[in-house]
């Protein structure tokens, strides 16, 4: 009993005495900056200062630089003077040219060496943000954060290092990235980065840009319609993608599915039918579009055709897996909408209800 | 107090004769044995009668009798006794013994041992000359408490009669509850110089006969001096290794012991204390109450989980806190993060030994307000509050998260007051371990006391049962209370779960599957 | 510590699988995250028990005679310096599996939550913790394992819906079957499956004295149900992701979602130590019965501190050794390991017996 006594209180020594050196010595980083230099990487890092719990918490700015990412953050570290802790970082921003093959590069060494967690966000940005002039609160808090809160929840979106990584690595898929841009000290989407196997393609952020690109999971919401004079919120916006093997030549048909509901109809006549026809219309369109601007001139798979190739005929994926962006540029497309409208609100019924109203005064 | 522990025995028999004394014939020789064997102690009322030309002495202790029964019952029918009733000294002890009715209780002494320790327990001893046999009658008159609310166990619904410290009501009371020729008491005693008066209780039928042999044969063992607490005996009845969880309950409630002694188990009652010594004892058990067989199903199954989770939380929330901010901070929500890592920089203790602080004032000020009058406990508790909830906070010495914490896990600790001697200190190594080594720490902590406590046996049954081994059967009543139809379908009896030994001439059939 | 016959057959085969558990936790079997082969890997994993159990009966057939299941047993005549021989195989064996387990364990906690440091403070801690476990008896830990399990099943419940939560179904290829893939999965099923030597070392402990087959059926298919699960569900959370993963189902853990819980990284730690704890008692408890039967010595406390000791230090020089520690995990993945304690071992047992029988 004496000597597991006196085990225990030897034992007590180590306990906890020397722990709260870890955090007390250590930067606990929010958001994190990277670039590629002539000479290697540089690093910016927002990082949170140590605050009484009473006051309110602010933040500060580190930058380094170094061959490697490792090395640019032991420059952080040697100028703040303690060791970096990246594993609250929220969000990782990559400012660098439309170069896959330097983008892929920055995010494994970033996995690799920097000990981020694999659901750490990845953005493209276009200017460099975390500087010592800006305000330094963006990612705790501020809009940073409300930007990769509201995002996080978004379905289907890839905005994780994991994500990314995974895309990159597939062969039959698109990584794509959002693009942010500060514009008066907000946080918005400039648009999307789509990956090709050299080279990346930046599509801005337009309005009504309807179709749900891979990386933003959904797009916009409200469609204007302007024959049908009806503005309609979009609720859901599926594609199935098929591909049909014919004696000539292989082709793909883009089949997307759409449900909204109406919001709006200017007065005058009009009809659900319309509405569908016209929103199919636009869809199809969209789709064109993008197919000619992206996968025709450019290459890239941005619907991930490839990857329903690789489920229906693994064979032939096999085949054209290496030379596939070429082998995609040949390939004609044709998009196929499909719209069905719902009108809850009763717009439509309601203006045919008054005339009758009318017609039986 | 029992501050020797029964060291100095052996100095007790100097002064007591290793064996018992027969009662001496003379009336005069037992006199003088009476004072030597009591020192000549004021409490010793001697009464010289003579009756029929027979000399007679009563002895009682003071404040033991009821006077008015002893004048009424006993002396005025001595003083009326006519001689052609009692012609000598046998007629006279035959009087006393069958003649009349003198007293409902009535026991004979043959040794001093005897006469001295009913004598103590508020008979009175009528020692006549030439007789080798005292008869005792019981005019107890000493003050009890009387049957009151037990105040360790309160119920909502339910009786509201607990144990008193006099073993006669007590038996009584669970006597009255049991209305069953298979309730049997035994006697005994224990304590060499207090001679304190056991009973154990079981119902035959219900119960093993070995188990009540092994009962018989550990109390039997206890070698105390002074046998003051039912608690004093839980060692003995306990398996000998060290273990934070003992095999033995206790209750003060008689409708408990009831429930208990109809599950085949023992019930061991102690005079003067009104804890009841329940073996064996499941560790199931402490989270369950009275209320929750008063209570519909659905709540008291409610009520069940919320317990088991306090006991949970109480045991593990400190240490899980201070693993996560000292080792492993990436696991804190990130809107907490600034908050609890501003509350470990600005305070002047590392998170292990803030909690161990926090813990230790609280601890005391528990202590202090179990121990101090009613009418100063509040202030105890008013100056905890303000020193520790709002001064020392902020005053920088601790942060808020950790006040918050341990105050919590008081709390829930009390929510299983049965439990709160080991975990008290189970939260305490569970916070050594988050300190040293982090999530590590705790769930390694937490293997470890899972498989002590599986390894736990009393009398043969494992503690953990029906948990481990699984009885389904039993599962109707252990996370989940069963409505009382399912209940009634069949007895559960201790012996019958799963991994309880069997032994040589068990007469209880049965022993559940072995799953 | 107890003797034998106090567990009952529902007892081993839990604690069988949780020992087995904590091996499918830890190493899923090298290409099955990879989208390519990993299907058809799967695949055989799947139909691995039929393989297993065909091992299994040819050494029950080998430890028939023997009457009481076990091969350890020295009670035949002609067979005592033989079974002494077989024992100290045995010992060797399981030690080399304790000591793989402890190995990985304390890597991998030391890289994923402690820097890379404390090696030798969590090898110290957890070969004590195993041998405190070991000495408090087969019983009580089998008793610990029925609580584990639901404890298990739960943080499987979780991490599943976890990993539900981030699978993307875009992570699935369309694999081409590759026969030799088939039976490397088959064959690493069985290979990475020690628990079947332990299930014919402590049959004898039951109060039944073998497993029914029903059980060892449960227990194979359970566990081969259990890995291929999750390798579907590290291949459709991480991808591509996976590769190169040390831990792959751990990073898949990092990345769950469930709720408001933004990752179940703690609960796959507490589900690990847990079940590594179990298995490396159980091995450790082992080792000592079979270290007593060959020193003809009854099995005591310091009996089973000297083996904790010995293992301890083992994983310290290991730990330090990384080339060592490489063709460990090579030696450990080829299986040679259940073959020998499976086949080998009994079958020579087997054979020493009969060739004295018909003398």
């Amino acid at each position: 009993m004496k000597r597991c006594v006196g085990i225990v209180l030897a034992l007590l020594c180590f306990c906890g005495c020397g722990r709260t050196e870890r955090i007390a010595h250590q930067t606990i980083v929010t958001a994190l900056e990277a670039s590629p230099t002539e000479t290697g990487w540089r690093l910016s890092a927002e990082y949170l200062q140590p605050t009484p719990p009473d006051q309110p918490a602010s933040y500060g700015v580190l930058t380094g630089e170094g061959e490697e990412l490792h090395l640019a953050l032991s420059a952080m570290e040697r100028q703040s003077g303690m060791s970096l802790y990246l594993g609250n970082c929220r969000i990782l921003l990559a400012l660098c040219p439309l170069e896959s093959q330097t983008f892929q590069q920055l995010l494994e060494e970033a996995d690799k060496s920097l000990e981020l967690r694999p659901t750490v966000p990845v953005a493209v940005i276009s200017q460099a943000v975390l500087t010592s002039e800006k305000a330094t609160d963006f990612f705790v808090g501020g809009e940073g954060n409300r930007f990769c809160a509201n995002n996080r929840r978004t379905e289907e979106g890839r905005m994780t290092l994991k994500d990314h990584l995974n895309t990159l690595r597939d062969p039959a898929r698109c990584a794509a990235s959002v693009v942010l841009g500060l514009e008066e000290e907000q946080f918005l989407r400039q648009g999307t980065v789509f990956w090709g196997r050299e080279e990346g393609s930046f599509l801005p952020w337009e309005e009504q840009q309807l179709l749900p690109l891979s990386i933003t999971g959904r797009g916009e919401r409200w469609a204007l319609l302007e024959e049908a004079e009806q503005e309609v919120e979009i609720v859901s916006l599926n594609g199935h993608i098929q591909w049909n093997f014919t004696e000539t030549q292989p082709s793909v048909t883009i089949f997307l599915r759409c449900r909204g509901t109406l919001r709006w109809s200017a007065e005058g006549e009009g009809t659900l039918e319309q509405g569908e026809k016209e929103l199919s219309r636009l869809l199809e369109e969209q789709g064109r579009q993008l197919w000619e601007q992206l996968t025709q001139e450019e290459g890239i798979d941005f619907l991930d055709t490839g990857k329903a190739l690789s489920w229906q005929k693994p064979d032939l994926w096999k085949m054209v897996e290496e030379n596939w962006p070429e082998e995609l540029k040949k390939i004609p497309c044709q998009f196929v909408a499909e719209t069905v409208l719902s009108d809850p609100s009763g717009l439509l019924e309601g203006e045919k209800s008054a005339i009758s109203f009318q017609l039986v005064a | 107090m029992k501050f020797d522990a029964g060291r100095c025995h052996g100095a007790y028999q100097k002064l007591e004769p290793e064996e018992d004394q027969p009662l001496p014939e003379r009336l005069e020789d037992f006199l003088v044995a009476l004072r030597a064997r009591t020192g000549n102690s004021d409490d010793v009322v001697v009464q010289y009668h003579t009756v029929a030309g027979c000399a007679l002495a009563v002895v009682m202790f003071e404040g033991q009798v009821s006077n008015q029964q002893v004048s009424q019952l006993l002396l005025g029918p001595l003083g009326r006794l006519a001689p052609e009733e009692a012609q000598d000294s046998a007629g006279v002890l035959k009087w006393l013994r069958d003649g009349t009715l003198l007293a409902s209780d009535q026991k004979e002494a043959r040794t001093m041992n005897e006469v001295l320790t009913l004598a103590m327990s508020g008979f009175a001893v009528v020692v006549v000359d030439g007789q080798k046999t005292a008869v005792a009658l019981g005019y107890q008159g000493f003050m009890t408490r009387g049957v009151g609310e037990p105040s360790s166990e309160v119920n909502l619904r339910g009786s509201r009669e607990g144990f008193c410290e006099v073993i006669n009501y007590n038996v009584a009371l669970v006597r009255r509850r049991l209305k069953s020729g298979l309730l049997t008491v035994e006697s005994m005693d224990t304590g060499t110089v207090s001679r304190t008066k056991i009973k154990i209780l079981y119902l035959r039928g219900a119960v093993s006969s070995s188990l009540i042999q092994a009962v018989r044969k550990k109390l039997a063992q206890v070698d105390i001096s002074v046998v003051l607490d039912s608690a004093y005996l839980q060692p003995f009845l306990d398996r000998g290794r060290f273990s934070f969880f003992s095999g033995t309950g206790s209750t003060e409630r008689p409708d408990v012991l009831c429930a208990k002694l109809a599950e085949g188990r023992i019930g061991v009652l102690v005079d003067g204390t009104p804890f009841a010594l329940i073996v064996p004892f499941l560790f199931a058990e402490h989270f369950q109450t009275m209320d929750d067989y008063t209570h519909r199903p659905y709540f008291a199954t409610f009520l069940r989980l919320l317990r088991m989770a306090a006991f949970f939380v109480t045991v593990f929330l400190p240490g899980y806190y201070v693993a996560m901010v000292t080792y492993h901070p990436d696991l804190i929500p990130d809107l907490l993060l600034s908050s609890l890592i501003g509350s470990v920089l600005y305070t002047p203790l590392p998170a292990f030994w803030e909690a161990v602080l926090v813990f230790l004032l609280y601890e005391l000020l528990r202590e202090a307000g179990l121990r101090l009058p009613r009418p100063i406990g509040h202030a105890v508790s008013i100056v905890g509050g303000l020193v520790i909830g709002d001064a020392a906070v902020s005053a920088g010495l601790v942060g808020l998260p950790m006040v918050i914490l341990i105050a919590l896990t008081a709390v829930t600790s009390f929510v299983v007051p049965s439990l709160y001697q080991p975990v008290t200190i189970l939260r305490l190594l569970f916070l050594f371990a988050g300190g040293m080594l982090g999530l590590f720490g705790i769930y390694l902590g937490l293997g470890i006391f899972l498989v002590d406590l599986c390894s736990l046996q009393t009398l043969g049954i494992p503690v953990t049962a029906p948990a481990a081994p699984l009885d389904t059967r039993s599962m109707r009543d252990l996370l989940v209370r069963a409505g009382w139809k399912k209940l009634e379908q069949s007895d559960l009896r201790v012996d019958d779960v799963p991994g309880a030994e069997k032994r040589a001439g068990d007469d209880c059939v049965g022993g559940g599957p072995v799953l | 510590m107890e003797g034998p016959g106090r567990i009952s057959p529902f007892q081993l085969t839990i604690l069988l699988f949780l020992s087995r558990l904590f091996t499918m936790m830890t190493y899923l079997p090298a290409g099955a995250a990879d989208e390519r082969t990993g299907l058809i890997l799967l695949l055989g994993l799947f139909f691995s028990p039929l393989l297993q159990m065909a091992l299994l009966q040819a050494g029950f057939f080998f430890c028939r005679d023997r009457g009481s299941f076990s091969p350890l047993s020295f009670s035949q005549k002609g067979t005592e310096k033989t079974g002494r021989a077989l024992a100290v195989g045995y010992w060797m064996l399981l030690g080399l599996i304790c000591l793989y387990s402890t190995l990985e364990l304390v890597r991998f906690l030391s890289q994923a939550f402690y820097g890379g440091g404390f090696l030798w403070v969590l090898a110290a801690f957890f070969c004590a913790a195993g041998g405190f476990c070991a000495h408090r008896g087969l019983e009580a830990l089998c008793r610990a394992s029925t609580v584990l399990l639901g404890l298990t099943i739960v943080g499987l419940i979780l991490l599943g819906a976890g990993m539900a939560g981030t699978a993307d179904p875009r992570n699935f290829l369309m694999p081409v079957w590759e026969k030799r893939l088939f039976l490397r999965g088959l064959w690493q099923g069985a290979a990475m499956n020690f628990e079947l030597i332990l299930l014919l070392l402590l049959q004898p402990f039951t109060t039944q004295g073998r497993l029914r087959t029903g059980a060892i059926w449960l227990l194979l298919w359970g566990g081969a149900l259990l890995t291929v699960s999750m390798g579907l569900g590290v291949m459709f959370s991480l991808g591509y992701y996976a590769q190169g993963q040390a831990y792959p189902l751990f990073s898949a853990a990092q990345s769950a979602r469930l709720l408001f819980m933004e990752r179940l990284d703690s609960a796959f730690l507490g589900l690990w130590i847990l079940l590594g704890l179990v298995k490396v008692t159980l091995l450790l408890w082992l080792m000592a019965q079979i270290g007593g039967k060959i020193l003809k010595r009854p099995v005591s406390g310091k009996m089973v501190a000297a083996h904790s000791l010995g293992l301890l230090a083992a994983v310290v020089t290991l730990l330090y050794q990384p080339a060592l520690t490489n063709w460990m995990k090579w030696a450990m993945t080829t299986g040679w390991i259940p073959l020998t304690g499976v086949l080998l071992f009994p079958g020579i047992g087997f054979i020493v017996q009969w060739r004295g029988k018909r003398r």
